[in-house]
């Protein structure tokens, strides 16, 4: 707060945009870290994913014996910050029949993958799955953690926020689609949904359920939606090609 | 105590092959594959060291069967080693004597087998029941000792006290642990015995002969000491603490537990070692002992780690009426280098402290929800999808990595993200008798499917035993909804059904 006495702004305009430098900082939590964001490729909103908040991502099923995490989608970004921050490790939290397949992983791509830079770790109970993501959160070793949040309360995203912040990995909740409502933390919450492909690739709609903070740095804003393909050769999701039926502000702003 | 056929009586024993077996141990020099070592079974036969390994075989034509492996000295060296290891029971000074041979100091252990030729003896038979031939013998010097257990015959042979020089004289001049060139250099003078030796001048033998040989003759006759380097056994760190009368605060039990850390930490670090095991022995009143074990993923000495693990068993320990003692015993340790602090941060020191966090947040995972739960994937080489990968505890995986070949190429081609624990069987409406159904029914929900792919088709593996004879058409279809499945047909009953989803 001593930023108010030292800075006097000399015109109206740059106090404003001074002060609301500031205000995004606080609300992006990562103030003075410089963390970079853990993305690319995919087009300017979904490319300021940063490490240090949480982000949820909600679908594509609902919770009991059908629900899974967004694998290959989760995967992906993990990979992603693997190749950004200096640390080379992996953890996936949840139950045990949510564990990715090593394809999933990317075995087969040349360096090998998350394959065996990933802990996958099936904690009991509800309470120890907190603590398990909450201690990963905070190891120096981590790039990225993968977890399933089915059920958290507004209390424990908030826990898990700190944790993100102390530690700096990546964090990825997994929710079911029926948390969409629920109150947290979380910085970014998209909803993921399967869509039929005219292609033979499976596809995904990725709609931006709300962001904090994120709307000046990249124009991100609740209600966008993303589209994007899985690519088997690379194990990587990607925005499809130009196609027909793609939504007309989508293909827009890729353009631009 | 001399092991003649020490390198190939080490590879029958660990091979676990029969004695009719011959064993050829073959180095390679100058390109020509040669005989290092052979045993008495193939010597028999007129093989010896430095033939070439065709000419050995051509002699070894009748022998039922022959083992030939590479001939490796580090690792016969070794063995030698751990059989000193051994050999402490009869003496607490043991020394391997590379290339074939043990010294044992039996001064005075004699005495509770009665004489020297029982301790011999006994030494002799537990040798010959694990497989080695040995011919043992006692003298008073090391020299005389190492001569008369090479030279001196077979069975055991025993020099009393004072009796070195008549007990040396009929043995050959080899038998003085002298330089090939010095004994060719006495042969060549007509000198074969080492009595012919002890009886020439001392002052002749110094002015034609290197120093060597005199030291050697002294050394054997008892005029010069010589001592013997023996084994030094590791005891493993084990630190105690007893209570002065029962305890029964848990405080008192966190406080001594914590001091038992951080010394087990300083006995680590002056070994140059860190924990893998640690035990930690709670002796109680009104109770049977506790027994609290600790494994860890990576090596560590760090009391931090140690005691974030130990103290919350510590917490859950039942303390009855009050505990006596604690007891921390490191049980298995391994090498762990000192490292210097860098007042910066670089690559390496990043690259350690990162990889030192990781084995943490295994350890302490694995102690809280159990070792089962926190595993890593191995790729199998395999191509069934519920073969192709292993699960092994990350606590494990570590070292298990290290042991392990090549890593297995993993499968090319299209498979999903996830797998169901086992196919389990849907209701499929078929289009045709080999094209992929219209619309399945899985878990009482109808997907009606829009694409396709396949088939692929993967019969089981002919080379294992348990065959069922089972073969599968895969298709990945897509339903209605966009989420693509993963299902397949059995051949030959022609039953669908689901096995994974690309999720």
């Amino acid at each position: 707060m001593e930023g108010c006495a030292l800075l006097r702004p000399t015109t109206r305009a740059d106090a404003i945009s001074e002060l609301a430098a500031r205000v995004e900082a606080a609300e992006r939590r990562d103030a003075g870290r410089g963390w970079e964001s853990v993305l690319s490729g995919w087009g300017p909103p979904l490319e300021s994913l940063v490490c240090g908040v949480l982000h949820e991502w909600c679908g594509p099923g609902r919770s009991g014996r059908d629900g899974t995490m967004p694998l290959l989608l989760l995967a992906h970004l993990a990979s992603q910050a693997l190749r950004q921050r200096r640390r080379d490790r992996v953890v996936w939290i949840g139950s045990a029949r949510m564990w990715p397949q090593p394809h999933a992983l990317g075995a087969g791509v040349d360096d090998g993958g998350l394959v065996d830079r990933s802990l996958l770790v099936d904690p009991p109970t509800g309470s120890d799955r907190l603590w398990a993501i909450d201690l990963c959160l905070r190891s120096p070793a981590v790039a990225a953690v993968v977890a399933d949040a089915a059920g958290l309360t507004l209390a424990h995203t908030r826990r898990l926020q700190l944790a993100a912040e102390a530690g700096g990995a990546l964090a990825l909740l997994a929710r079911p689609l029926e948390d969409l409502g629920m109150p947290s933390a979380a910085a970014i919450r998209c909803r993921v949904e399967c869509i039929p492909s005219p292609t033979m690739r499976p596809r995904w709609s990725i709609t931006i359920n709300r962001c904090k903070g994120m709307q000046r740095r990249s124009g991100m804003e609740a209600g966008h939606t993303l589209i994007l393909e899985h690519h088997r050769a690379t194990g990587c999701l990607r925005v499809p090609a130009q196609l027909a039926d793609r939504p007309a502000q989508a293909s827009a702003r890729h353009a631009g | 105590m001399f092991l003649p056929n020490w390198p190939t009586d080490r590879l029958r024993r660990r091979r676990g092959t029969p004695g009719e077996a011959a064993i050829l141990l073959v180095s390679v020099d100058h390109g020509r594959q040669v005989i290092a070592h052979c045993c008495p079974r193939s010597a028999a036969c007129g093989v010896a060291p430095g033939l070439t390994l065709a000419h050995a075989r051509a002699l070894l034509s009748a022998c039922p069967a022959t083992i030939e492996a590479a001939h490796d000295p580090r690792r016969d060296e070794a063995a030698l080693r751990s059989l000193a290891a051994w050999a402490i029971r009869y003496s607490p000074l043991v020394s391997p004597d590379p290339p074939d041979g043990l010294l044992l100091d039996v001064t005075g252990c004699h005495r509770l087998y009665r004489d020297e030729h029982r301790l011999l003896d006994a030494i002799g038979r537990e040798l010959r029941r694990l497989g080695f031939t040995a011919s043992l013998a006692c003298a008073g010097t090391i020299g005389c000792a190492w001569a008369a257990a090479r030279h001196g015959g077979t069975g055991v042979v025993v020099v009393l006290p004072g009796r070195e020089r008549e007990a040396l004289g009929p043995l050959p001049v080899e038998s003085l642990r002298v330089d090939r060139r010095i004994a060719e250099a006495l042969h060549e003078v007509n000198v074969d015995r080492v009595g012919q030796v002890l009886a020439l001048p001392r002052r002749e033998l110094a002015a034609r002969y290197p120093a060597d040989l005199l030291r050697r003759i002294d050394q054997a006759v008892g005029d010069a000491v010589e001592m013997i380097e023996p084994l030094r056994p590791r005891e493993p760190v084990m630190i105690e603490r007893t209570f002065d009368g029962a305890a029964t605060q848990l405080e008192s039990l966190l406080i001594a537990g914590r001091e038992l850390i951080d010394k087990a930490a300083a006995a680590l670090a002056q070994i140059e070692c860190g924990a893998l095991r640690m035990t930690m022995r709670i002796a109680r009143l009104g109770g049977e002992p506790a027994e609290l074990e600790l494994r860890l993923s990576r090596p560590s000495r760090d009391p931090r780690h140690l005691w974030s693990l130990l103290r919350p068993r510590l917490e859950a320990v039942n303390m009855h009426l009050g505990v006596e003692g604690m007891t921390l015993t490191v049980a298995a340790a391994q090498r762990l280098a000192h490292r210097q602090e860098s007042s910066w941060i670089d690559r390496d020191s990043a690259a350690a402290a990162g990889e030192r966090a990781w084995g943490e947040l295994i350890d302490t995972l694995s102690h809280r929800l159990g070792a089962d739960r926190a595993v890593c994937t191995r790729l199998v080489e395999s191509h069934l999808p519920e073969r192709s990968t292993r699960r092994v505890a990350a606590m494990d995986a570590a070292g298990s990595a290290k042991r392990s070949s090549a890593p297995a190429t993993p499968v090319t081609g299209d498979r999903p993200s996830l797998l169901l624990e086992r196919p389990e069987p849907i209701d499929a409406k078929a289009t045709g008798p080999d094209g992929p159904p219209s619309a399945v029914r899985w878990r009482g929900v109808e997907h009606r499917l829009v694409a396709a792919r396949g088939p692929h088709r993967l019969a089981e593996e002919w080379w294992r035993d348990e065959q069922r004879g089972v073969t599968r058409e895969y298709f990945a279809v897509q339903d209605d909804a966009g989420r693509w499945l993963w299902i397949f047909r059995a051949v030959e009953s022609g039953r669908w059904f689901i096995h994974g989803q690309w999720a």
